[in-house]
C-alpha cells in the first residue's frame, strides 16, 4: 500500500491528481473556517447581484449570498455525492457482476436482463423522473445514481470474471474443494480489485459531473449549496444575457478542477496498478530518441532511419 | 553455383528502449542461393526474427532502427531503396511468412480476397482474373475444394490450413526468395512435416531460395542445405547441414546439438543443457558473447570480440579457440 | 444470422418493452398524491369538481382497470393527454422530435467524421504532437461539463462578441417553412448548441478510433499486409481501419439512443424546444402523461437503435455468430 502510494507520487499525473483531490477535500472539510460567510445562514446576506469587489471577491448572487463562500461550501455536496456514489456503485456493481459471472445460470440471466433494461432507458430523463418520484434530498440523489450506475460496473466485472473463471488458478482451487464463496472472495475479487479501485475513482468523477447536471436542471437538492445549483441559478438568473461571468465561471471551473483531479488520480492509479500498459510518455520519448539516433547514423554516413515504417 | 540471390552484409539493427538501445542484430552476414534452403537457428531472442524483419524492412519503428549494413538482392541494396520500390520488392521478389497463422490473417476479409490482394499488388490483372489465380494458388498449396474455401474467413480454418493460405499469399508473385519465420512452431507435429514438405516442393518448382528460421534442429536436419547458427545477435557458426551436424565446431553449436535427446541414447541419460542464460543485449559483454557460458573459455575469449572466420570448405566459425575439435 | 436468433431477440425485446411499459404505469402511482394529486388537492375545489377532474383523467377507476385502459391505449398509439398543454401527448412529441434531431444529428455527423479523421491521424504517428494533444484534450474535455462549455461559449460568442444568438431556435418574424430565411435563421441559432455538443463528441470518437487503431496496427495481420507489398497507406486504410471500425460501430450504436434524449441540458440552456426540454418542462410541472409518453418513446427508440447497431456489427464482423 505504501509502495503504491510512493509510485503514485512519483508518477507525474498521479502527483497532480493527489494534490488536487487532497486540496478539494481539505477545502470541503475546512469550509466553516475558511469561507468568509456562511451561505446557510439567513442572517448573513449582503447586497444583491454585486460584481466582484471588496468584501465579496466573487460578488454576490440574486439573494445576496457571497459567491466565494458558496463555492467553498459547494465542494461538500460534490464530494459527498461523488465519493459515496462511487463507492456504492462499485460495491454493488462488483457484487452483482461477480455473482452473475461466476454463478452463471439463472442469476446471470436475471442480473443481465436487469442491466439490459437499465441500458435501454435513457439516463438523464430517467434520473429526472426518479428524482420527481423519490425526492431530491442529496441522499436520494445518491440512491438514484447508484440504482442507475451499477449496471455498467456489473457488466464490466462480469466479463472479467468470465475470463478468470476458466483460468488455471481457479480450476486448481476448485479441484481441491474450495467453495464458491471462498473462490469468489479470495481469487476473483482479489484479481479484479485493481480494476474496481480505478473504476471507483473514475466513477466518482463521472458522478460529480452528473450531479452537477442534475442540479443544473433544477432537480438537485434544493436546500443544499452545490456547484451545479449555482450554475442553475446563473442560468435562470439570465447571467448569460447580462454578462455576469462571475456567476458562470467559478462554479464550472470548480467542477472542472475537481473532476480533473480525480481523473488524473484514477488514470495514474491505473498505470501504477497495472504496469503492463505501456506508458504514453514512453512513446514520445522514443520518438525523440529515434531522431537522435537516426541523426547519429546519418552523420556517420550510415544508418537507414525508419528501417520499417510507423505501422506497428 | 552462380551468385547468391540474397546477400546480407554486416547488418546492424537496434531496438531503442528507455534504458538504451538493444543490439538485436549485431553485424550479421549471410547469403541465400536460389534453389537452396538456408536455416537460421538459435534460441528465442537471439535476433533471428529481427534479422528477417530487417531484410524485409518491416522492423517496427519506433522502437526499431536499422543502423548499418547492406542487404543485396541480386546486387540491389534493399536498404537504400525508396519506400515505393521496397513495396514492390516485398511480396514480389522477397516474401515472408510468419509464425502465428492464427493472427497473421485479417479476420474480416475472406481468404480468397487476401490471396487475390497479394496478386493484385504485383500484377496488372483484373479482379476476376486475380480471384481465379487465387483459387489456383490455394489448390497448389494443397487446400481441398479451393473454390469453396476461398470464400471462407480465417477463423473458419484450422491452423495448418491458415499457414497454407499464408504460403499461397507469399507465392502469389513468384518470389525469388522466401523467408519463413518459424512457420511450423505453432502447429501440430503431424501438420509440421506436411508444411515443410510443401515448402520444399514449392521451392523446387519455383527455384526459390528459402531462408528458414527455426529453433528446432530436427527441422534443420530435415530440410536445410546450409545452416547458420545465431547467438546474441551474431552468427557464430555457418556451414552445410551435413558437415555441421556431424562435427560442430563452435561450443554453442555443440551445446545445442547435444541438448537434443536422441532416439538411441541409453535410458537414464541425463538431459544436457547449456549452463547460464543468454546475455543482456542492452549491454552485451565485450569479447566473445558466449564466453560466460562456454566450458572451454580462455582469458582472451573475454577480452576481444572474435571475428567470423572461414575454416575452409564453406565453413565459418566465430571462435578463437575453434576449428578442428573433433 | 438465423431466424431462430431473431425470433428470440424479438421476444426478449417485447419482454423488455413490456416491463418498461408496466414500470412506466406504476411508478407515478407509487408515490402518494400522484399522478394528478396537485391538480385536485386544491382546497378551494368542491368535491364534485375533484371528482370531475379524476374522471376526466380516468383516475377514479380501480387500478387494474386503469392498467388495462393504459395498455389498450398504448396499442392504439394513444399516449394520453398532457396536463399542462391540454393536447395529445403524441402530437406534442411528434412536433418536438424534429427539433432535437436537428441538433443531435448535426453534432453526431460532425463528431464522427472529424473524430475518425483526428483519431486515425493521431494513431498514425503515435507519440507525435497530434497524439499527445488528443490524449490531453480527451482528459480535459471529459472533466468539463458540457453545459458549462455551452455557457462559456454563449458568454463569448453571444455576449462579448455577439456573433450568434444566445437562445431560441428561430429569430422572431421569420416565416416558418422551407425557405432560405428560415433555414438560415435556424442554422444560426443551432450553431452554438451543436458546437457545445461537438467538442465532447469529436474528442470522444477521436480517442476511441485512436486507441483501436494503435492496438490494431500492432496486430500481425497488418504486418502480413505490409509483407505482401502493400504500402503503409493501403495497409492502414484497407486492413487496420476496417478492423478499428468495429468498436466504433459499437460506440455509435450506444449513442444512437442519445439522438432523441441526449441534448437535454443543451436544450435547456438555449431554450431549444426539443424532446430534452420537453422532459424537463414536463417534470417541473409534474405533467405525468407527458413524462410517461416521452419515457416510452425514448425507450422504444433506444431498443430500435440497439437492434440496428447489432445488425450492423454482425454484418461487419464475420467472426460474430449470432446464435
Amino acid at each position: 500500500m505504501r509502495e503504491i502510494a510512493g509510485r503514485l507520487w512519483r508518477h507525474p499525473r498521479g502527483r497532480v491528481g493527489i494534490m488536487i483531490t487532497a486540496a478539494v477535500i481539505i477545502i470541503a472539510i475546512a469550509a466553516p473556517w475558511i469561507a468568509p460567510y456562511d451561505p446557510y445562514d439567513i442572517g448573513q446576506r449582503g447586497p444583491r447581484r454585486l460584481p466582484p469587489g471588496p468584501g465579496h471577491p466573487l460578488g454576490t448572487d440574486a439573494q445576496g449570498k457571497d459567491i466565494l463562500s458558496k463555492l467553498i461550501y459547494g465542494a461538500r455536496v460534490s464530494l459527498i455525492v461523488g465519493i459515496t456514489t462511487g463507492v456504492c456503485v462499485t460495491v454493488l456493481g462488483a457484487l452483482l457482476g461477480i455473482l452473475a459471472g461466476y454463478l452463471g445460470g439463472f442469476a446471470d440471466t436475471l442480473i443481465m436482463r436487469i442491466c439490459d433494461i437499465l441500458f435501454v432507458v435513457p439516463g438523464l430523463p430517467l434520473m429526472i423522473l426518479l428524482a420527481n418520484y423519490m425526492g431530491t434530498k442529496f441522499y436520494m440523489i445518491i440512491v438514484i445514481f447508484t440504482m442507475l450506475g451499477w449496471a455498467g460496473v456489473a457488466r464490466m466485472i462480469r466479463s472479467q470474471v468470465l475470463s478468470l473463471k476458466s483460468r488455471d488458478f481457479v480450476l486448481a482451487s476448485r479441484s481441491v474443494g474450495a467453495r464458491p464463496g471462498h473462490i469468489m472472495r479470495e481469487h476473483i475479487l482479489v484479481s479484479v480489485s485493481p480494476l474496481l479501485i480505478v473504476n471507483g475513482v473514475l466513477s466518482a468523477a463521472g458522478v460529480m459531473v452528473a450531479e452537477a447536471g442534475l442540479s443544473f436542471l433544477g432537480f438537485g437538492d434544493p436546500t443544499a449549496v452545490s456547484w451545479g445549483k449555482m450554475l442553475y441559478e446563473a442560468q435562470s438568473g439570465h447571467a448569460l444575457l447580462f454578462g455576469a461571468w462571475w456567476w458562470v465561471i467559478p462554479p464550472g471551473l470548480a467542477i472542472f478542477i475537481t473532476v480533473f483531479g480525480f481523473m488524473m488520480f484514477g488514470y495514474a492509479l491505473e498505470e501504477v496498478l497495472n504496469p503492463h500498459i505501456p506508458r504514453q510518455s514512453a512513446y514520445s520519448k522514443l520518438r525523440k530518441g529515434m531522431a537522435r539516433y537516426a541523426g547519429i547514423g546519418k552523420q556517420a554516413g550510415i544508418g537507414r532511419p525508419g528501417g520499417g515504417e510507423s505501422v506497428g | 553455383m552462380d551468385e547468391p540471390t540474397l546477400v546480407v552484409e554486416d547488418l546492424v539493427t537496434w531496438y531503442l528502449t528507455e534504458r538504451g538501445p538493444i543490439h538485436a542484430v549485431d553485424g550479421v552476414s549471410l547469403a541465400v542461393q536460389r534453389g537452396e534452403t538456408l536455416a537460421l537457428v538459435g534460441e528465442s531472442g537471439c535476433g533471428k526474427s529481427a534479422t528477417a524483419l530487417s531484410i524485409m524492412r518491416l522492423i517496427p519503428s519506433p522502437p526499431g532502427l536499422i543502423m548499418s549494413g547492406r542487404v543485396l538482392l541480386e546486387g540491389r541494396n534493399l536498404l537504400e531503396l525508396p519506400e515505393p520500390d521496397m513495396c514492390k520488392v516485398r511480396g514480389g521478389d522477397v516474401s515472408m511468412i510468419f509464425q502465428e497463422p492464427m493472427t497473421s490473417l485479417n479476420p474480416v476479409y475472406t481468404v480468397g480476397f487476401q490471396v487475390a490482394e497479394a496478386i493484385l499488388v504485383h500484377q496488372k490483372v483484373s479482379e476476376r482474373e486475380a480471384d481465379k489465380r487465387a483459387v489456383e494458388l490455394l489448390d497448389r498449396v494443397g487446400i481441398a475444394s479451393p473454390a469453396r474455401r476461398a470464400k471462407d474467413f480465417p477463423h473458419q480454418m484450422s491452423g495448418g490450413m491458415r499457414q497454407r493460405v499464408m504460403i499461397a499469399m507469399a507465392l502469389a508473385a513468384n518470389p525469388k526468395v522466401l523467408i519463413a519465420d518459424e512457420p511450423t512452431t505453432a502447429l501440430d507435429v503431424t501438420i509440421q512435416s506436411q508444411i515443410l514438405d510443401l515448402i520444399r516442393q514449392l521451392q523446387q518448382e519455383l527455384n526459390m531460395g528459402v531462408l528458414l528460421i527455426t529453433h528446432d534442429f530436427g527441422i534443420v536436419a530435415e530440410v536445410a542445405d546450409r545452416v547458420a547458427v545465431m547467438y546474441a545477435g551474431q552468427i557464430v557458426e555457418e556451414g552445410s547441414t551435413g558437415a555441421l551436424l556431424e562435427c560442430p565446431t563452435h561450443p554453442y553449436t555443440r551445446g545445442l546439438i547435444s541438448s537434443v535427446p536422441k532416439m538411441d541414447d541409453p535410458t537414464g541419460t541425463m538431459l544436457y543443457s547449456i549452463e547460464g542464460a543468454s546475455p543482456n543485449l542492452l549491454d552485451p559483454p565485450t569479447g566473445c558473447r558466449f564466453a560466460p557460458r562456454c566450458g572451454e573459455a580462455r582469458p582472451e575469449c573475454r577480452e576481444c570480440r572474435p571475428e567470423l572466420e572461414s575454416t575452409g570448405d564453406g565453413r565459418r566459425v566465430r571462435c578463437p579457440g575453434g576449428g578442428g575439435r573433433i | 444470422m438465423s431466424g431462430a436468433y431473431w425470433a428470440r431477440r424479438l421476444l426478449q425485446t417485447a419482454l423488455i418493452l413490456f416491463i418498461v411499459v408496466t414500470l412506466n404505469f406504476f411508478l407515478p402511482r407509487l408515490t402518494p398524491g400522484t399522478p394528478a394529486g396537485h391538480l385536485y388537492n386544491d382546497p378551494r375545489l368542491s368535491p364534485e369538481a375533484k371528482q370531475e377532474i379524476l374522471a376526466q383523467f380516468g383516475l377514479d377507476k380501480p387500478l387494474h382497470v386503469q392498467y388495462a385502459v393504459y395498455l389498450g391505449n398504448l396499442l392504439r398509439g394513444e399516449l394520453g393527454t398532457s396536463f399542462s398543454y391540454r393536447r395529445p401527448v403524441s402530437e406534442i412529441i411528434l412536433s418536438r422530435i424534429p427539433w432535437t434531431l436537428v441538433l443531435t444529428l448535426s453534432s453526431f455527423l460532425v463528431s464522427v467524421a472529424l473524430g475518425v479523421a483526428l483519431g486515425a491521424a493521431a494513431a498514425w504517428k503515435r507519440g507525435g504532437h497530434l497524439d499527445t494533444i488528443l490524449l490531453s484534450a480527451s482528459i480535459v474535455v471529459s472533466a468539463l461539463p458540457s453545459f458549462w462549455i455551452a455557457m462559456i461559449l454563449t458568454l463569448i460568442l453571444a455576449f462579448y462578441w455577439p456573433v450568434f444568438p444566445a437562445y431560441g431556435m428561430v429569430s422572431p418574424h421569420v416565416p416558418v417553412g422551407w425557405n432560405w430565411a428560415f433555414i438560415g435563421s435556424v442554422a444560426r441559432h443551432a450553431f452554438l448548441p451543436v458546437l457545445s455538443m461537438c467538442i465532447g463528441g469529436i474528442v470522444g470518437y477521436g480517442i476511441l478510433v485512436r486507441n483501436s487503431m494503435v492496438e490494431i496496427s500492432g496486430e500481425d495481420f497488418v504486418r502480413t499486409a505490409r509483407a505482401k507489398g502493400l504500402s503503409e497507406n493501403a495497409a492502414l486504410y484497407r486492413h487496420a481501419l476496417r478492423n478499428a471500425m468495429l468498436p466504433l460501430v459499437t460506440r455509435i450504436g450506444m449513442s444512437l439512443s442519445g439522438l432523441v434524449g441526449g441534448a437535454t441540458v443543451i436544450e435547456t440552456i438555449f431554450s431549444w424546444e426539443g424532446m430534452g426540454l420537453l422532459i424537463v418542462e414536463a417534470s417541473r410541472s409534474l405533467d405525468y402523461p407527458l413524462m410517461q409518453g416521452t419515457m416510452l418513446i425514448m425507450a422504444v427508440i433506444t431498443i430500435l437503435a440497439n437492434l440496428c447497431a447489432d445488425l450492423a456489427y454482425a454484418r461487419l464482423d464475420p467472426r460474430v455468430k449470432l446464435k
